[in-house]
């Protein structure tokens, strides 16, 4: 079996590729989603606030999801669902399993990584004490509540303050529960400014900054959580601890792309963002490989996922037709972007303030007008600038911020023209607050 | 005095709103800022998002594989899988306009009191009018009801 690109995920990401790819020419498209529908998380994201960007107005994430969907219709995108993908290879063969085939093998032309990101648990943050029931991730209570009308629990400690932790709280309230915290190990939240005014402040959830879960006590089910201040090394004050009872505990702390087949598939992940590394236009190390979507960087906002998935759907439309044209005859490619000789390029490093970019780098000369960095900063910012200097460290761009947060992703535009003159070498982008400006 | 953090931007501005002064907006750092923090403390609104219990059984037929251009029934669906008998599924639902916020306990007791058999289409009104707010409660998701 052999489909032209193959997408793995079905969620925002899958389908806005799948269907970009196919505006751009391709037509042998297959879609592989583990769940028994399309669309991702966003089916159990109940609350609005979704396409702002997009769509031009404020949807819910099954309205969203079904808005990606529609735009499948008419296409020949083929999206099979109950299909769990069990590898990639280097060489772009997939083996799969589901109810319908069994196991199968499908070789691909082009494949666009699109498996979303993964929460972290309990074991990933080490909480002590105690082993009960009543302790899951905010976005399994999201499905359990959501999608599968099961209450989790009446009395409740929220750990950690991501967005899907604070919509939970949220949710939670409205069913009838009782939200006691939302404890928080930061000085600050990393979850957006507008969630913590409309999910905690809205019902009198208090937002306990830097404080932790030090202990945890329950026979069966959960029935206390102890939780202590912490001193600037985020280390726990002894002495501070409160016990607080309640029967859920709901972690909130952080997500994780699903790498897991990438790593099958020999891309080189960066360790900064947990997803692969990539160029400008999505391509992963691997030839033919491409990521978008949660799965290449944990984004906030969908609609910078969609934007994302259809630079993959257009990058893997083009890599399939250059592909077409090298085994058609001799030529080399026009603009340098053939699979065996690596095109020239310019890498991003970054100083202390800033996380991480995507891209890693980019390969020039570059596709389209304009190209976009995103990153993260690693704490709260204000009166800061964002400087980005080419390797003798002149300054391409700088962008004054009033203010930035490592919960908010941050993007620069820079024009293509401009970075296809740099010619290969590193470029620097910093953070530079006012104070170390004045030095 | 009420106070508020702004949400226009990530900024996150502390409002002080005098509503002895004909609330007048302080602590704001741009001209929005002040006109998000009149309206949040005269009139705040909010739309309302929950889900609503589903009346019916159905055969869940599998559906190994989904062709967007084939009339393909399932996929962004609700429905109900008898083959699970705890669980219990829901049709999301929102509020079509922002509500006072004052009125999100009586609609929640609006939502938890319906329940719905289908089919709905995607925006299709649940509840006309939904505790007296003027806002309806639309269906977020396609509901359909399987061919006995």
């Amino acid at each position: 079996m052999h489909a032209d690109l193959i997408i793995i995920g079905a969620g925002p990401a899958g389908l806005a590729a799948a269907a970009e790819a196919h505006r751009h020419g391709i037509r042998d498209i297959l879609v592989l989603e583990r769940d028994n529908e399309p669309g991702g998380i966003l089916n159990q994201c109940i609350h609005n606030g979704f396409g702002l960007h997009i769509y031009k107005e404020e949807l819910t994430g099954p309205e969203y999801a079904a808005r990606a969907f529609d735009e499948l219709r008419d296409t020949s995108v083929v999206v099979k669902q109950d299909t769990m993908v069990l590898s990639v290879s280097p060489d772009r063969v997939l083996s799969a399993i589901n109810p319908a085939d069994g196991y199968f093998e499908v070789s691909a032309g082009a494949i666009i990584l699109a498996m979303g990101c993964r929460e972290r648990t309990r074991g990933a943050i080490a909480i002590p004490g105690d082993r009960p029931s009543g302790i899951l991730t905010a976005g399994a209570a999201q499905r359990y509540v959501n999608i599968e009308g099961c209450m989790v629990g009446k009395r409740v400690v929220l750990l950690g303050s991501g967005d899907i932790g604070l919509i939970m709280a949220r949710r939670m309230t409205l069913e009838g529960a009782e939200v006691l915290a939302c404890v928080e190990l930061m000085p600050f939240s990393g979850g957006l400014t507008r969630n913590i005014v409309q999910c905690l402040q809205d019902y009198n959830i208090p937002l306990m900054l830097s404080h932790t879960i030090t202990d945890i006590r329950g026979k069966n089910r959960l029935q206390s959580v102890t939780v202590s201040k912490v001193d600037d090394d985020l280390r726990p004050i002894p002495g501070t601890e409160t016990e607080m009872e309640c029967d859920t505990l709901l972690l909130s702390v952080g997500l994780i792309p699903e790498n897991e087949l990438s790593k099958t598939a020999g891309v080189e992940l960066d360790p900064r963002t947990g997803g692969p590394r990539v160029t400008d236009d999505t391509r992963t190390t691997v030839p033919g490989i491409f990521a978008c979507g949660n799965v290449l960087h944990v984004h906030d906002l969908v609609d910078n996922v969609t934007l994302e998935a259809r630079k993959a759907g257009r990058a893997a439309a083009r890599f399939l037709r250059e592909e077409k044209s090298d085994n058609a005859g001799p030529a080399r490619l026009p603009n340098g972007h053939g699979r065996t000789h690596p095109a020239p390029s310019l890498t991003i490093q970054t100083d202390h303030n800033v996380i991480y970019t995507v891209p890693q780098s980019f390969r020039l000369p570059l596709p389209d007008k304009t190209a976009d960095i995103y990153f993260r900063v690693r704490s709260i910012l204000r009166e800061c600038e964002i400087v980005l200097t080419d390797a003798a460290g002149r300054i391409v761009r700088r962008v004054p911020k009033d203010y930035m947060t490592p919960g908010e992703m941050e993007k620069i535009t820079l024009s293509a023209d401009a970075l296809n003159e740099l010619g290969t070498q590193t470029l620097t982008l910093s953070v530079v607050e006012q104070e170390a400006r004045d030095d | 005095m009420i106070e508020l953090t702004c949400i226009v931007c990530p900024k996150g501005c502390r409002l002080r709103v005098d509503e002895n002064d004909g609330y007048k907006v302080t602590g704001n750092a741009c001209p929005r800022g002040a006109a998000y923090g009149r309206e949040e403390a005269l009139d705040p609104k909010r739309v309302v998002t929950s889900t609503v219990r589903i009346l019916f059984e159905r055969d869940a037929e599998s559906v190994d594989s989904v062709r967007p251009d084939l009339p393909a029934p399932l996929p962004l669906v609700s429905y109900f899988d008898p083959d699970l008998p705890h669980i219990e599924a829901r049709l999301p639902v929102k509020t079509s306009v922002p509500i006072p916020k004052a009125k999100i306990a009586d609609v929640m007791n609006a939502v938890h009191a319906v329940t719905v058999r289908g089919p709905y289409d995607i925006g299709d009104v649940i509840i006309k009018n939904v505790a007296e707010t003027g806002a309806d409660l639309i269906a977020t998701r396609d509901l359909r009801v399987p061919d006995a």
